[in-house]
């Protein structure tokens, strides 16, 4: 018994060492960090004494645009993605025959490319005179360019072009576990495709949709560069202002503090999202 | 100050992909920006935007792709003996600067005077550089730091004070240079080159021949306005506007200049690090924006303008520093020394389009400079120009404040 | 109603073929399954059972030819249109429902009110002796419980026609003849058609009253269990269905109702009662417990002649008991013959025991040795309509 239970700590200990060193440790001193204050030349003075002061500034009403913004964001490219990433994960695994591999590593294939010059591409067809508005023109659905850069459709555009995989391999994975002759039960027992996907394929690869919009929603509440990159003055994120607090106001417990709420809202927020939807699977 | 930080080795691919001109200033924006717009530009043109010119198919006349010999990481040699002051450089030398921010042949030149092998390489952003020599062990001797971060710098240790004996050019300095506010008597940096940042426009979109800032604030161009994504300079433009320093620390101006950029706010298309990007592209009709970076998107969209308003505008510059902790500090001042050389320096300034502070370089620097009212504005226009200085802990009032602007709905 | 339909049949297949790529899975086949009847596909993996039951559901498109039931073309409508259910290979329960909302799940897409759904689906449980495990995941029930479930989901429906591929396929032997117990007892009391593919010839002739033989997508034989067995059309047949002693001959004499055939091996034996002309190769099919064995003078002697004359009734053929095994019923034999012609005899009187390596002689009524139908290699009469499609 007791040799038994050792080993099983043995077999433990490189995971929980992992999750200490890569997350609690971290977490830890960013929390730390947080209740300090910032000297003149950007360092992190803790020696001053310890307060929660950068909470209450962070709880400022000024910052909840921000939060609104990326709340915004986070939410469309988590519902686009999950909408554009289904139909393909679906074809993929049901149609993909031999060639699945093939097709899952074309799914992967934009990752050989540095995600900046992918989405600086972007840039390239998104702006006044870039292609989209070229080919607008130029079939007469438009006359003047319109502004699609720097603004909130661009922003969405990208953070869902760039998390896609991230959505699509999990619901891959889900729907590929689906017995198709579980399909074809319910087409069996008076479903049309429709209702056989909603009452059948869609609760069976729910564990998929749920893992593909964390896996979606969490980079995406915390992605500063795309909103950089494609968005413009309207379109700044909570991210976007950590990491210029991190950096060019190099305002380290400020930053700690916001950052330390982001985390601790995701977390809050992961966590509950997984209880409800398990409870409901669970029934 | 830039904010966004790539990694270096991506940085170091785009160039090597792209050749694309880098200038001094955050450089990697702009090196992904050109690169991306160089190889797809061709299709956006074919694709039924063939009337607009394709902003990068001429390379601008400053910027030739430079061989970077070290570009990349470089490990330092283990330490040398202490150095005594003495005017025997060491073997080695370890410069960390922006790329294309120096003339082609300087370094192999020194490397021919002193014998000195020089290890040169890039860093990607100015972040970048500031997060690696914080700790006082990156290895590196000389690096190039904004003037208004010298006395920070120096406060904090991270940069040691000069032996100006080993640094007789420093003779060739212009006055105004040789006891610059940020430095006096240059005793911990060596001004190395300067820049104004004002107003570009494209005359193509923007009537008239505008002189103020409040052309950034005209609603006739909502949508195609943009600020530098910087904090000090986007506040001394309100700032100077007003007619307050661009130093305030008063907390009523401070909130005045926020309220005008609250109320320019909707009007812009974007707060920018790419500058060049935003007005070769097209996309920005009249950008907040550096005397050199115009210069380059001139080179890309002919009809691109730069002034300084009559209100008065900023000067910066950067500086060369010897780096706490440098091993090879008699190479890193003959080194310094070297650039305030008066052809070295011409040679760099002709190199880059940057005017340096070096009086006696004058007459080696190409007429077309010197003559270029961007790079090299009158006296008069100088007078007018302010220098952006170290507040210490009152550069909080300013980000505080910036942090609200972004925030903002 | 009933009455009616009953010169109609329940289904009928017309030149119903499936080709999957290069492969043709069913073959122009042509059934009418009778209404009220259990009508059992057999044959081994892969002769296109199990699609021509997909393709009677709607769950698989025929390339050609159609299917109708009670005389409505269905070939084009889709599953959920047809008045058919299924009992799938691996029950397909819906792993995310539990027992009763699984039985519920078509009467729900019917839109049945609550109470009539509530009323059929316990009684659709009762029927299958699961009443109580209504809340019970699939994922805790055994594999008969399973079975029982996805057989009351498909039945709960009312159907005219239940399908079933291979139900009790992934049972062990025991349950799986308590389940075809029960099987046969649901279907008399539902009273509806059942189609049953399987490849177990056993339990087609257990339940069946009509079976159809497949092999490489056509049907080989129809008939009834009985028909099937003692009268299989061909070797394959023959071989497929309980076991059977083949013996390859040729005819060497025919009287009024006797004749006599020379095996291969050159020994003689009696032939059927009506035989081809003499000279004519005949197979036939002696099933085990047709023969008698006769214990012959000599013990433990090897037989040496051939035995057997070409001109009367004694013709027999003489052999060595090689092996024998006890089966409780019976005793089972292997017969060496004279010429080496090994054959398997069923002993069922306990009187007639043999030891290994006593002399017997096999004897049949000429009734019981079935000239077969020159065998069809598989494929061959499939080339017909094979144009485009490779050899298998």
């Amino acid at each position: 018994m007791m040799r038994g239970r050792l080993r099983e700590g043995a077999l433990l200990f490189p995971g929980i060492s992992w999750l200490f060193v890569f997350f609690a440790a971290p977490l830890a001193i960013i929390f730390v960090v947080s209740l300090g204050q910032r000297d003149a030349y950007g360092g992190a003075v803790l020696d001053k004494g310890l307060s929660f002061a950068n909470y209450l500034r962070a709880l400022e009403p000024s910052f909840l645009p921000t939060v609104a913004n990326s709340l915004k964001y986070a939410t469309a490219t988590t519902l686009l993605a999950i909408g554009i990433s289904y139909p393909i994960a679906y074809w993929i695994s049901r149609h993909g025959g031999r060639r699945k591999g093939l097709l899952l590593i074309l799914v992967m294939l934009p990752f050989w490319t540095s995600w900046v010059i992918r989405t600086y591409a972007w840039m390239i067809i998104l702006r006044d005179n870039g292609v989209l508005n070229g080919v607008l023109q130029a079939t007469g659905i438009t006359h003047d360019p319109l502004i699609l850069l720097n603004t909130d459709f661009a922003v969405v555009l990208g953070m869902t072009y760039g998390f896609l995989p991230f959505s699509i391999l999990p619901l891959y994975v889900s729907i590929d576990r689906v017995d198709v002759s579980v399909v074809a039960a319910a087409r069996d027992l008076y479903s049309s495709p429709g209702q056989a996907f909603r009452h059948v394929t869609l609760p069976l690869t729910m564990p998929g949709v749920i893992a593909a919009s964390l896996l979606t929603f969490i980079p995406a509440i915390g992605d500063f560069v795309t909103p950089d990159i494609l968005g413009g003055a309207q379109t700044t994120t909570i991210a976007k202002v950590i990491q210029s607090l991190f950096l060019s106001a190099r305002d380290w417990p400020f930053g700690a503090a916001l950052g330390f709420l982001l985390i601790l809202a995701t977390v809050i927020g992961t966590v509950s999202t997984l209880r409800i939807l398990r409870a409901e699977v669970i029934g | 100050m830039t904010d966004r930080q790539p990694s270096g080795e991506e940085l170091a691919r785009l160039q090597a992909l792209m050749a694309v001109p880098l200038s001094r200033r955050r450089l990697l924006q702009r090196a992904a920006g050109l690169g991306a717009l160089a190889v797809i530009a061709p299709a956006a043109a074919a694709c039924g935007t063939a009337a607009s010119p394709s902003p990068a198919s001429s390379p601008s006349p400053t910027a030739a792709p430079q061989p970077s010999a070290s570009a990349g990481a470089s490990t330092p040699a283990a330490p040398t003996a202490q150095p005594t002051p003495q005017p025997k450089p060491e073997a080695e030398l370890f410069v960390y600067n922006y790329a294309d921010y120096i003339g082609d042949t300087t370094i192999a030149d020194f490397e021919a005077k002193y014998g000195v092998k020089v290890t040169y390489d890039f860093f990607d952003t100015y972040d970048t550089m500031t997060a690696k020599i914080a700790d006082g062990h990156s290895g590196y001797d000389v690096t190039f730091v904004t003037s208004v971060d010298v006395p920070g710098f120096f406060k904090n240790g991270l940069v040691q004070p000069l032996d100006l004996a080993l640094i007789p050019n420093r003779a060739n300095l212009a006055a105004e240079w040789a006891n610059p506010g940020y430095d006096p008597d240059n005793a911990h940096s060596m001004p190395y080159m300067w820049w104004t940042t004002g107003v570009a426009y494209d005359s193509a979109r923007v009537s008239g021949e505008p002189t103020s800032w409040k052309t950034l604030w005209d609603p006739a161009y909502k949508g195609h306005l943009a600020m530098l994504d910087d904090y000090r300079e986007t506040f001394a433009a309100a700032l100077i506007q007003l007619g307050f320093s661009a130093n305030t620390v008063s907390d009523t101006e401070l909130d005045a200049a926020l309220a005008l950029l609250q109320q320019q706010k909707p009007l812009l298309r974007t707060y920018t690090a790419d500058d060049i990007g935003a007005l070769a592209s097209g996309d920005v009709w009249v950008c907040h924006a550096w005397a050199a970076d115009a210069r380059q998107a001139m080179a890309e969209r002919p009809t691109i303008k730069y002034y300084l308003p009559e209100e008065g505008a900023i000067r910066g510059s950067d500086t060369m520093v010897l780096l706490a902790g440098a091993q090879h500090p008699i190479a890193a001042q003959l080194f310094i020394d070297f650039m305030l050389d008066a052809s070295v320096s011409a040679a760099n300034t002709n190199k880059t389009g940057y005017m340096g502070p070096n009086e006696a370089a004058r007459t080696f620097i190409d007429p077309s400079i010197l003559s270029d009212p961007t790079l090299n504005p009158g006296e008069a226009a100088i007078a007018k120009l302010q220098e952006l200085l170290d507040l210490g802990p009152d550069l909080a009032k300013y980000h505080d404040r910036w942090s609200k602007l972004r925030a903002g709905a | 109603m009933e009455a009616a339909t009953n010169a109609v049949p329940e289904i009928r297949l017309r030149d119903l073929t499936k080709q999957f790529r290069e492969v043709l899975a069913v073959d122009h086949v042509n059934l009418e399954i009778r209404t009220g009847e259990f009508f059992s596909l057999l044959g081994p993996s892969g002769c296109g059972k199990t699609t021509t039951l997909r393709m009677m559901g709607g769950l698989e498109a025929p390339t050609s030819g159609t299917v109708e039931i009670r005389g409505n073309d269905v070939t084009r409508q889709p599953p959920e249109r047809r008045p058919v259910n299924t009992v799938f290979q691996n029950y397909a329960l819906f792993p995310h429902l539990n027992v009763f909302e699984n039985v519920a799940f078509g009467l729900r897409r019917r839109h049945e009110t609550k109470d009539e759904i509530r009323r059929r689906v316990g009684d659709a449980l009762a029927l299958v002796r699961l009443t109580g495990l209504d809340t019970r995941s699939p994922d805790r029930l055994s594999g008969g419980q399973q079975q029982r479930v996805a057989l009351a989901r498909a039945l709960v429906c009312q159907p005219m026609v239940l399908l079933l591929d291979e139900p009790l396929g992934a049972l062990d032997l025991k349950l799986r003849k308590q389940l075809q117990v029960e099987l046969k007892r649901i279907q008399r009391e539902v009273g509806i058609t059942f189609v049953y593919v399987t490849h177990d010839q056993e339990e087609a002739l257990t339940l069946s009253d009509r079976i159809a033989v497949m092999r490489a997508g056509q049907v080989e034989q129809l008939g009834s269990p009985e028909e099937l067995y003692d009268r299989p059309r061909n070797r394959f047949v023959a071989g497929f269905i309980g076991t059977t002693n083949i013996l390859d001959g040729e005819v060497v004499s025919v009287s009024q109702d006797r004749s006599v055939v020379r095996l291969g091996t050159g020994e003689l034996c009696p032939g059927p009662g009506r035989a081809p002309a003499a000279g004519q190769p005949v197979e036939l099919a002696i099933r085990p417990e047709a023969i008698e064995l006769r214990a012959m003078p000599g013990g433990a002697e090897r037989a040496s002649s051939l035995g057997g004359s070409p001109d009367g009734g004694a013709s027999a053929l003489r052999g060595n008991i090689e092996q024998s095994a006890y089966l409780g019923t019976g005793i089972s034999y292997i017969v060496r013959t004279v010429g080496g012609q090994l054959v398997t005899v069923l002993c069922t009187r306990p009187a007639d025991r043999f030891d290994t390596g006593d002399l017997v002689e096999l004897a049949w009524e000429p009734a019981s040795a079935l000239v077969l139908a020159p065998t069809d290699e598989p494929g061959q009469a499939a080339a017909q309509s094979k144009t485009d499609a490779q050899e298998a």
